[in-house]
């Protein structure tokens, strides 16, 4: 069990640090542990090897070294590889006194920036195969990883599910942490499968973050200028599945769109001209979204329908160019 | 109306008993012969829902009745069992299925559609030897027919608060409801004083709590997922919509492009949108249910070990599950006051609408203020004026509550007369029963003969009445005694 889930986090980190280029993602594929198929066409192929008490035991780190460089050696046969990753959470994968500090923490070494002894181990790990893989490709990444405290546990995968956030620019409290759940999940539940060929796509796995990015649960802080926080709250609790009709249903969305393309907002950055427009044209609206309110709730009620659907559509855009889906 | 024959069959028995257009006497020198039997046959035979007296099962008999309407002429009824009904109207058969379409034949008897007055017409023109001579304004006429002035007075001046009625249902049926969990409370509190005899299982609470919340956690979701289903399939036939309707539009530019599926605005991405949506919440669907699968198989295996050691007898079962419901008495108590305040206003206003400025309460209330004088019950200045809606009964005892129910139905009667110009017949059982004497029979008889000479009058009794020609129907022994001739 604790193999598995290292090696669903290692394809996490694999995934972040490849987004851009990603077309999509296998666990237990047919080549290796990990296969990441880009976009180009090339794969990026991964073996994980973990170790539950990783920065005490290094008995096995070298068969596991052996046994990757073989693997990995033999995929790079099948297909076009990019790269040829050994992930280990192991923080002495050599287990050499002389590389130890080279690894420190979230490391990541090409084949030609290791010193000349650890070289010389890896090579050694090749003898005997008759078509060995392209050293140049191949690369030692750690990942640290160790501990049943989720919290120890995943710091580093954490992190970089935080950083990847952070260049999304979306500034929502707690999406790292939603996110790292839902991929968790979502890629656990493929692997698990028999059928280790279903194979997520970039969009499966983008799509999540939109789908917590437009929740209109959350209040923008945009909107807090101009909404008390517990009159929002009173609106979502009350409304919450019309608002999110009114935002998924194509036939109305489809015309708050084309309304806000003709409202000139002038000079002004594209989250005010949001604003703008929903403080402004909600009475437009009002026939269509007539509910039993006092008029106080029903103004704000449209109007966080209409700013909802043009915020979501500016962040799925803006989404959708930052992982260049 | 005027009920001319009535045939009765009984098994190999019969008896046909013509009547009189003015006054009947059913006469007996003896008691128990079948007078009241024969006036609830005629009930009986005009439909209502009669109960049968101790010799006979009218299931058993066939009752078919002559009668002459204001509105149809002669009418003919048949009805051999206690579920429908023959009328006969100019020599077609109609058969009405009781009590469901008793409004309905009872339309064709009396010339009126108001289930208001149809309700109350009984309770008008029929005094029951037993009930019926204590009834003044509301209350059983016979069997389960009930009698209700304000009701009759409504239907009468043309009144509607069927809204308000079922309102008052409502409110009556809530307030039982309130008042059996009152009770529950103070059991539950009783059981809570008893300390320390019956503790609460907090584990078991516990798990009930988060079972209730879970539960309406995955009810929340299905209705989610229904949601988004449904809007996903909308955008998707829209989509195939936009796809068939092969739109050419032109840029500012001057291209033509072909607008189709792909290139409208946002579309896609609010279906990829909501795939993943649905997605994300079945996920959750699915861990919560698997939840609750796990909790309910947790409490169903303690429930087995506790059958299992016998350790709990029902008793204590009951008082743990009763203990496990929050019951406040002093907030039900304060739902029980609410709704007693809305249920007198209710009461209130149907009351108001009934009786304000109603011409129909002054003309009733006059006609009972001169027969109560004349019957020495009282005079103007002692019968107010809305003697008419009294519920203070115990005031009145022997003859003086007999000659006063006497008076109320003699109002009525004649309200019916001038409104809706249907001559109602007048059946009195017994009227000198509670020890009235002789003075005060003549008085109320008197009357009789001077404003209802036009109606029809059928009085059953052991004694004899001073009318002119009367119409005298001697009952021997027994009512159907006549042996049918057999062809």
């Amino acid at each position: 069990m604790f193999g598995f889930d290292f090696q669903v986090n290692a394809a996490i980190v694999l995934m972040l640090e490849n987004i851009e280029d990603l077309e999509s993602l296998r666990l237990e594929g047919n080549y290796e542990d990990i296969e990441l198929k880009l976009e180009n066409n090339q794969y990026i192929l991964a073996q994980a090897k973990s170790v539950e008490k990783s920065s005490t035991d290094f008995r096995n780190v070298r068969a596991n070294l052996k046994k990757s460089v073989k693997t990995l050696s033999e995929a790079s046969q099948k297909v076009d590889a990019q790269k040829l990753i050994l992930i280990t959470n192991s923080p002495n994968p050599l287990n050499e006194e002389a590389s130890r500090s080279v690894f420190y923490g979230p490391a990541h070494r090409l084949f030609s920036s290791l010193p000349d002894s650890s070289q010389g181990i890896i090579k050694d790990c090749l003898d005997g195969i008759k078509q060995p893989l392209d050293l140049n490709k191949f690369q030692i990444q750690i990942l640290p990883f160790e501990t049943d405290d989720d919290v120890e546990k995943y710091k580093v995968v954490k992190q970089n599910v935080d950083d990847f956030v952070g260049k999304l620019n979306l500034n929502i409290p707690g999406l790292g942490k939603r996110l790292m759940n839902i991929w968790q999940n979502e890629i656990f539940h493929n692997g698990t499968k028999k059928n280790a060929a279903i194979t997520r796509h970039k969009r499966d796995i983008i799509w999540p973050i939109i789908v917590i990015a437009t929740d209109v649960e959350r209040c923008d802080d945009l909107l807090l200028d101009y909404f008390d926080q517990s009159q929002y709250d009173e609106i979502i609790h009350r409304y919450k599945s019309l608002i999110d009709s009114c935002c998924e249903r194509c036939e109305f969305f489809i015309k708050v769109l084309h309304d806000y393309n003709e409202y000139k907002g002038m000079g002004k950055s594209l989250a005010q001209k949001c604003l703008d427009f929903a403080l402004n044209k909600w009475e437009d609206y009002l026939p269509e979204l007539k509910v039993d309110v006092d008029p106080e709730t029903q103004k704000g009620l449209i109007q966080i329908i209409l700013y909802s659907i043009v915020r979501n559509r500016i962040q799925v855009q803006h989404i959708k160019e930052g992982v260049n889906l | 109306m005027i009920i001319r024959t009535v045939y009765l069959k009984e098994g190999l028995f019969e008896r046909r008993i013509d009547f009189s257009p003015h006054v009947s006497l059913v006469h007996s020198c003896k008691n128990s012969c079948g007078k009241t039997t024969l006036l609830r046959f005629i009930l009986h035979g005009l439909g209502y829902n009669i109960p049968n007296t101790r010799k006979i099962n009218f299931n058993n008999c066939e009752v078919r009745i002559s009668i002459e309407c204001e509105r149809y002429g002669c009418i003919e009824l048949c009805r051999s069992n206690s579920i429908s009904i023959i009328l006969v109207k100019n020599g077609v058969n109609h058969t009405y299925v009781l009590p469901e379409q008793q409004h309905e034949l009872q339309e064709q008897l009396f010339g009126v559609n108001n289930a208001d007055i149809l309700n109350n017409l009984l309770g008008a023109f029929y005094v029951d030897q037993e009930k019926g001579w204590t009834l003044l304004n509301r209350g059983i006429v016979i069997g389960s027919i009930r009698f209700n002035i304000e009701e009759l007075i409504r239907g009468l001046s043309g009144r509607d608060c069927s809204e308000l009625i079922k309102k008052e249902n409502r409110l009556l049926n809530e307030r039982q409801k309130y008042n059996q969990m009152f009770s529950v409370a103070l059991y539950r509190e009783s059981i809570e004083e008893d300390a320390g005899s019956v503790a609460i299982d907090s584990y078991e609470e516990e798990t009930d709590i988060e079972l209730s919340k879970l539960i309406i956690r995955q009810r929340q979701l299905k209705a989610e997922l229904k949601r988004i289903d449904q809007t996903l399939s909308e955008n998707k036939r829209f989509k195939q919509f936009v796809a068939d309707m092969k739109l050419l539009v032109q840029a500012p530019d001057g291209t033509t492009f072909a607008v189709t599926q792909d290139n409208i605005v946002g579309l896609n991405d609010s279906i990829d949108l909501l795939i993943t949506k649905r997605k994300i919440i079945s996920g959750e669907y699915a861990l919560v249910s698997s939840k609750i699968g796990a909790l309910e198989k947790e409490k169903e295996s303690e429930y087995e070990q506790q059958a299992f050691f016998q350790t709990a007898s029902q008793i204590e079962i009951f008082d743990r599950k009763i203990l496990r419901i929050p019951l406040n008495p002093q907030a039900i108590k304060a739902q029980q006051s609410r709704l007693e305040k809305e249920l007198k206003a209710v009461r209130d206003e149907i009351s108001s609408i009934t009786k304000n400025n109603n011409c129909v309460v002054a003309s009733i209330s006059d006609k009972i203020i001169q027969y109560g004088t004349e019957l020495g019950i009282g005079n103007k200045e002692t019968i107010p004026q809305n003697y008419l809606f009294t519920s203070n009964l115990k005031e009145l005892s022997g003859a003086l509550l007999h000659k006063t129910a006497f008076a109320f139905r003699l109002a009525y009667i004649a309200e019916i007369e001038k409104k809706l110009n249907v001559k109602l017949p007048i059946i009195l059982d017994s009227p000198s029963g509670k020890e009235v004497d002789h003075d005060n029979i003549s008085l109320m008889m008197e009357i009789l003969k001077r404003d209802f000479a036009d109606h029809q009058i059928i009085i059953a009794s052991i004694f004899e009445y001073n009318f002119d020609d009367p119409k005298k129907i001697e009952i021997e022994d027994r009512l159907i005694n006549e042996m049918m001739e057999i062809q």
